[in-house]
Parts: structure tokens; C-alpha cells; sequence
């Protein structure tokens, strides 16, 4: 076996999680691979999303995950300040009709979550009626390949690093004391050991962990969506405003980093596909770019589903008002994995797991799931 | 954005149903045709009012057999609450600039009727109906007429089948009221254009509507006629004039028998004197405070004082 591929951690997955993880490690003075299906790091999930820096406004229903993203907000925006647009107005609205919520419950639960939420008139932002509170909120955007390209930055000095894209993994073989994975390179095979392996895969963490051997392994309780995020040129008085309207079938438009476009998103029609099934199984998956054990990039694929922009536009139209133009400029596909135990509170946690308890004193498989960009330091721990 | 030929309005479709699994097949079909045939964007809201048979299963096996319409949403009402409120669900989630409200799946209309009332609306109606010529039944008949009559309002309501609403005929609905009791007589009272389209019906056979239905139906019109019209006002103010004739009579028949041989019973003249001014005066009282509880109805319901069609500049 070739030595110089024996590693202190591996980890799959080349998005936020995985990068941050390497970084973390990297500079610990740990021999760090990542492994990375992609030609290139941040292209699918970590890109393609509404690019919030969370501060829990998200998940009135859900106070936990609202609190925790309250803690972690500081932090991330301390950490990564540059790649962070802050000078807009994000503006909550609760909707007056099919709303889980309403104004004087999303004041309250602003209030007992610790998060700032002041009070603005209703009618400056959207049609009369269709909504009942709207509030002046804190919260930011990231911009994902300012992001991307500072932790490249900072992971090229770390010689005891090593980023390797484009890599397929074949098998994860479970030995006494380290995990042997299987990998293909331009149809050579090449094997990579570590006796600690991280999955942050986030759409496919099912199906890596469908590719270990030696193990028992079990799925994360998913389903997936095929999302579609629409990137929207907008009027000047749009160009500083965030609209976000919640809970149950609305919409949100706010800035996308610092791109200078809006995204749109909707709960309604940004889904356009789902799978029930353990792995993602998708009708279009026959003829795309995908192969039978590995989800293409969506984005990429000829496959993908036609925009639902003229939904999307009409139902954002049916709530703002018409000074507040916006046009269509392009859409963004990826793949959401979604635990299906969260969907009556909408919570979206953290779930890592071990592949074996600690006390096995074998080696260590964890596989992560996180649905949002600034609680990453839930990592911290199990790289300690 | 190809080019289709098609309407660029994006329409949605609300559709009313209450245990409609015989006919939602049927229904669903028709309209899934008209629509994918004239427009290039649509969605359909189903509301589920209550069903206690099999409508959302057959429903569900209608779009299973196919694409036929890219958004289908379903309302699935608590319990059965009746057409308005259930309408108002659908109308309020529905997101399109033109709203057909289909009242029932009862196809009793061509297919073509649908455009006809698009296309009406394009020239300048916001709101459009669509009312069957025959089968309305007789309580329908005189609810309309009390209430036609009462109103004095410039577009009469019929029975309607469907109608379409436009956007802003909407937006109006929501400034004006706080909530809408029953939408028909909203449209009319909007202040917009609006139109009725009438149509031979090519069967009229009703909907059997069970006791809970036909309850909800005519506490649904009692609220109207208080709430719209001035029948109350009228009606006690009727009974005034009436007591009022009586009153008079009485006092000519005090003064005749003062003059005359006849002579009733002793203190008969004086009981009835009283008795028909004290009812009359009753009565005269009961229209005030109708008239105040109107008042006080109209300041509290309605948000606008004043309904406007639009402000045209007629210097150039």
C-alpha cells in the first residue's frame, strides 16, 4: 500500500463542512484528505441555498434551533466577517392567511429567543390584508465563494493538507484500527487510510454510508428535495430590503452575498421533486449526469426541471408591493436532504453521528447533517 | 420564454369540493384541458370541504394518471364549513392575476364558457360569472329577488356557476373588508366593472345537499340580507306604516262613534286608542334601532368609506 496516503483524518465531502473540518484539523498539524466527487469545492448545497447566516428567525416553531442559531451567529460572523453582507434591512413578515404563525407570536417568540425584532408598518412593504406584522430583523447573507476561496487560501499554506477533487469513492472498508477508502481517479483506483473518517456529504450521506464494509451501518432518516433557487436582478428600492415571509407556504427574496443579486425562493414551488427513499431516487436521475451510486450535480445536468419562476414571481408579486421590481436572471439547482423527524417543527438540528460507540476503541466513522452554514463549530467536538 | 400563442396571464383555479368523487375526475379533466390548451402558467387550489367519501383519493388518482397540471394544491378544511369560507381559503392562497372560483364541480357548461369568461374579463370586467339559465331552485329565486331588490345595486346576483376575479378586484376585496362573509355580494359591492355571462345549461340536475349543508345555506342568507341590505330596516319600517294606518283608522272610527249612535262596549274605544299608538310607537322604536344597529354594523364592517371604479385625467 502506498504510505504517503495513510492520514491521522479523512473526510468526505467538499463543502463547508468538509473544508472547515480540514482547516480545523489542518492546523492542529494533523495529515488531513479530503475527498471530493467535484472538480471543485462549494459546488453544490453550500452555493446553491438561500445564503442566510441564520439567527433563528427561521424556526418559530422550533425555539431550540432558533437559540442555538442565535449563539452561533456571533461567532460565524466574527470568524468570517469579510465574506458577509450586513447593510440591508431583513425584514420578517407573518402572513395574515395559512401562517403557523402570527405577529403577536413571532414578537414573543423574538423576545424569548433573545433576537432583535422591531416593529414596521405592514403596508410599506406588502399589498393590504396579506399580511399582519412585518419586523425590522438581524440577519445577514454570506457570500459562498468569497467564502470558498478563503479557505482555499488558508488550506494551500497547510502542507499536511491535501484536497483531492474528482474523486469517486468505490468502498469504505472497516479494518481494526482504520477505515480503508476505495476511491476512482480518472479510471485509476487509489486508497486512501485514516483511522477517522468524516461524512459531510449532506445529500449523499446516505450513500456513503451504503458504501462501508465491515460495519453495520444505518441511514439518516431522509427525504430529499431537487430545489431550485432563483437569482433575480432587482429595482434600486429592492437593492438593500430582504422580504421573508413566514411560516407555511410563502416566500422569501434577499440579497445573495454580496453577488448583487436577490435570491427567491419559495416553499411552495422550490421543491420541484421529492424522494421518499433512503437514498435519493429520482425519476430524471435514468438520463442525467448522475451514475448508479452517486447524484450528479443537478445544477449541471440538462435534466434538471424547468424553472418555476413564473410561480415563483407571481406569488412574491401576489404579497409585495409593485414598486419593488425584480426580473429573472438565472436558477440554481441542488439536492436538500430533509429529516423527516423534523417535519412538525420545522427544527433543522445538527445530527452527527458515530458509526460505533466510543467505547468500540476502534476506528471512528462520524457522519454529519446540518442544514445551515453557521452551526459548523457543532463540529468542533468531535474533531477534538 | 417560448412562444407559444398562449395567455401569459397566470391564472389559478380555485375548485370547490365536497364530496365530489363521482364528478372530480370528470371535473379536474375539463379544466386541466381548457388550461393547458389557452395558457402557458396556471395552478389549481382544491379546497376539501369536509369530504366524507372517497374525493381527495380520486383526486389524487386523476394526477397520478399524468401531468396535467404542473401546481395542484389541496385545502384540507378541519370540518365542514360551508362554501364561502371555504372559498375564501382557496381564493386566499391562490397566487395568479386572474382567479376562476368554481362553486362546484357540477359541469353544466361547455368547456368553451371558461375563455368566454377570460376573455370578457380582458375587456375590461374584474369580476365575470357565469350563471346557469335553468334549474334554480325557487328558495335560490327568492333570496336573489329580496336581495336584488333590496339593494338597488347597479349589477344584480344570480345563481353563479364559476366566476373569474381579477387581482386587484381582490386586493379591493381585502382593503374594504376585514372579512368576507360572502363573496358574491363583495365583488358586486367592489365598485369595479363587473359582468354575468349567462348559459343554456345542458342539465340542471342539482346537487343533493345533505341537512348540515342546506342549515349552513340558509343561515348563510339571513346573514347576507342583514348584513348587505336594508330588508330590516325596510321590513320594520313597513310595519310602522302599517300601525300607523291602523292608528289612524282607529282615531277615525273614536271620532265617527263620538258622533254617531253606535256605541261599543265601555272603555273599548280608549283601550284600542292606546293599544295602536302604543304599538305603533314600539314599532317606530324597533325601526330606529335598526337603523343605528346598521349604522354601527356599516362603521365597524367596512374599512373604506367610499368605493371608487377608478380616477380618469380628462384634460390632455
Amino acid at each position: 500500500m502506498n504510505s504517503q496516503n495513510k492520514n491521522d483524518k479523512l473526510i468526505i465531502g467538499g463543502g463547508l463542512y468538509g473544508l472547515y473540518a480540514a482547516l480545523y484539523c489542518g492546523r492542529k498539524g494533523q495529515k488531513v484528505t479530503l475527498l471530493e466527487l467535484e472538480p471543485a469545492p462549494f459546488t453544490r448545497a453550500t452555493y446553491i441555498n438561500q445564503a442566510r447566516v441564520h439567527m433563528g428567525y427561521h424556526y418559530p416553531r422550533s425555539l431550540s434551533t432558533a437559540m442555538k442559531s442565535a449563539g452561533y451567529f456571533k461567532r460565524f460572523v466574527d470568524d468570517y466577517g469579510f465574506c458577509i453582507h450586513d447593510k440591508f434591512k431583513q425584514v420578517y413578515a407573518t402572513s395574515s392567511h395559512f401562517s403557523w404563525t402570527d405577529a403577536e407570536e413571532f414578537r414573543k417568540f423574538c423576545k424569548s429567543a433573545d433576537i432583535p425584532c422591531m416593529d414596521l408598518p405592514v403596508e410599506q412593504y406588502f399589498q393590504t390584508g396579506l399580511c399582519d406584522g412585518a419586523f425590522l430583523t438581524e440577519e445577514y447573507t454570506y457570500d459562498a465563494h468569497i467564502l470558498r476561496d478563503y479557505l482555499m487560501k488558508e488550506l494551500e499554506v497547510l502542507p499536511n493538507v491535501s484536497l483531492q477533487f474528482s474523486r469517486e469513492i468505490q468502498r469504505i472498508v472497516k479494518q481494526s484500527d482504520s477505515y480503508e477508502i476505495y476511491v476512482l481517479h480518472e479510471g485509476k483506483e487509489e486508497v486512501y487510510v485514516a483511522p477517522f473518517v468524516l461524512n459531510a456529504t449532506y445529500a449523499s450521506v446516505n450513500q456513503v454510508l451504503r458504501r462501508v464494509e465491515g460495519v453495520e451501518t444505518q441511514d439518516f432518516g431522509l427525504k430529499y428535495e431537487l430545489c431550485e433557487i432563483i437569482l433575480c436582478n432587482v429595482d434600486e428600492r429592492l437593492k438593500d430590503i430582504g422580504l421573508t415571509v413566514m411560516d407555511g407556504p410563502f416566500f422569501s427574496i434577499m440579497p445573495f452575498g454580496k453577488t448583487g443579486y436577490h435570491s427567491l425562493t419559495s416553499v411552495t414551488f422550490t421543491p420541484h421533486k421529492t424522494s421518499y427513499d433512503a437514498t435519493p431516487q429520482f425519476e430524471c436521475v435514468k438520463n442525467g449526469i448522475c451514475n448508479e451510486m452517486w447524484l450528479g450535480n443537478c445544477n449541471e445536468c440538462a435534466h434538471k426541471p424547468e424553472s418555476a419562476w413564473e410561480y415563483m414571481s407571481a406569488l412574491a408579486r401576489k404579497y409585495m408591493r409593485e414598486e419593488y421590481g425584480f426580473t429573472y436572471e438565472k436558477s440554481l439547482f441542488s439536492m436538500k436532504p430533509i429529516l423527516k423527524a423534523s417535519e412538525i417543527d420545522d427544527s433543522r438540528p445538527t445530527v452527527i453521528k458515530r458509526l460505533e460507540p466510543e467505547s468500540a476503541g476502534g476506528p471512528v466513522f462520524i457522519s454529519v447533517l446540518s442544514g445551515k452554514i453557521n452551526t459548523v463549530y457543532d463540529l468542533d467536538e468531535f474533531l477534538d | 420564454m417560448k412562444q407559444t400563442g398562449k395567455e401569459k396571464n397566470f391564472v389559478s383555479c380555485v375548485v370547490y369540493l365536497h364530496n365530489d368523487g363521482a364528478v372530480v375526475k370528470d371535473f379536474m379533466r375539463s379544466i386541466c384541458n381548457v388550461m393547458n390548451a389557452n395558457f402557458e402558467k396556471f395552478e389549481i387550489v382544491c379546497v376539501n370541504d369536509g369530504c366524507t367519501d372517497d374525493t381527495v383519493e380520486q383526486l389524487n388518482a386523476f394526477l397520478e394518471e399524468g401531468q396535467q397540471a404542473r401546481s395542484v394544491s389541496l385545502i384540507n378544511l378541519s370540518f365542514y364549513q360551508g362554501v364561502e369560507t371555504a372559498m375564501n381559503a382557496g381564493s386566499d392562497l391562490a397566487v395568479g392575476d386572474f382567479l376562476f372560483e368554481f362553486d362546484q364541480c357540477n359541469m353544466d357548461f361547455d368547456e368553451e364558457m371558461i375563455m368566454q369568461v377570460y376573455r370578457r374579463a380582458l375587456e375590461g370586467y374584474d369580476v365575470v360569472s357565469a350563471s346557469p339559465k335553468r334549474g334554480v331552485a325557487l328558495t335560490s329565486k327568492v333570496f336573489y329577488g329580496l336581495y336584488n331588490w333590496s339593494t338597488g345595486n347597479r349589477y344584480k346576483i344570480r345563481q353563479e356557476r364559476f366566476r373569474i376575479v381579477s387581482r386587484r378586484a381582490i386586493n379591493r376585496v381585502n382593503q374594504m373588508n376585514i372579512y368576507v362573509p360572502y363573496r358574491k355580494a363583495m365583488y358586486m359591492n367592489c365598485g369595479l366593472k363587473t359582468d354575468t355571462l349567462i348559459y343554456d345549461n345542458k342539465n340542471t340536475a342539482r346537487r343533493n345537499r345533505n341537512r348540515e349543508e342546506r342549515g349552513s345555506r340558509s343561515g348563510l342568507a339571513v346573514d347576507t340580507l342583514v348584513i348587505f341590505t336594508d330588508v330590516l330596516e325596510k321590513f320594520s319600517m313597513f310595519v310602522s306604516a302599517v300601525l300607523l294606518g291602523f292608528l289612524l283608522l282607529m282615531f277615525g272610527w273614536i271620532v265617527y262613534s263620538v258622533f254617531s249612535e253606535v256605541r261599543p262596549v265601555e272603555g273599548w274605544l280608549s283601550l284600542m286608542a292606546l293599544m295602536s299608538f302604543g304599538f305603533f310607537m314600539l314599532s317606530v322604536l324597533m325601526t330606529l334601532i335598526f337603523k343605528y344597529l346598521s349604522i354601527i354594523l356599516n362603521m365597524s364592517f367596512k374599512r373604506q368609506r367610499y368605493v371608487i371604479e377608478g380616477v380618469e385625467k380628462l384634460t390632455k
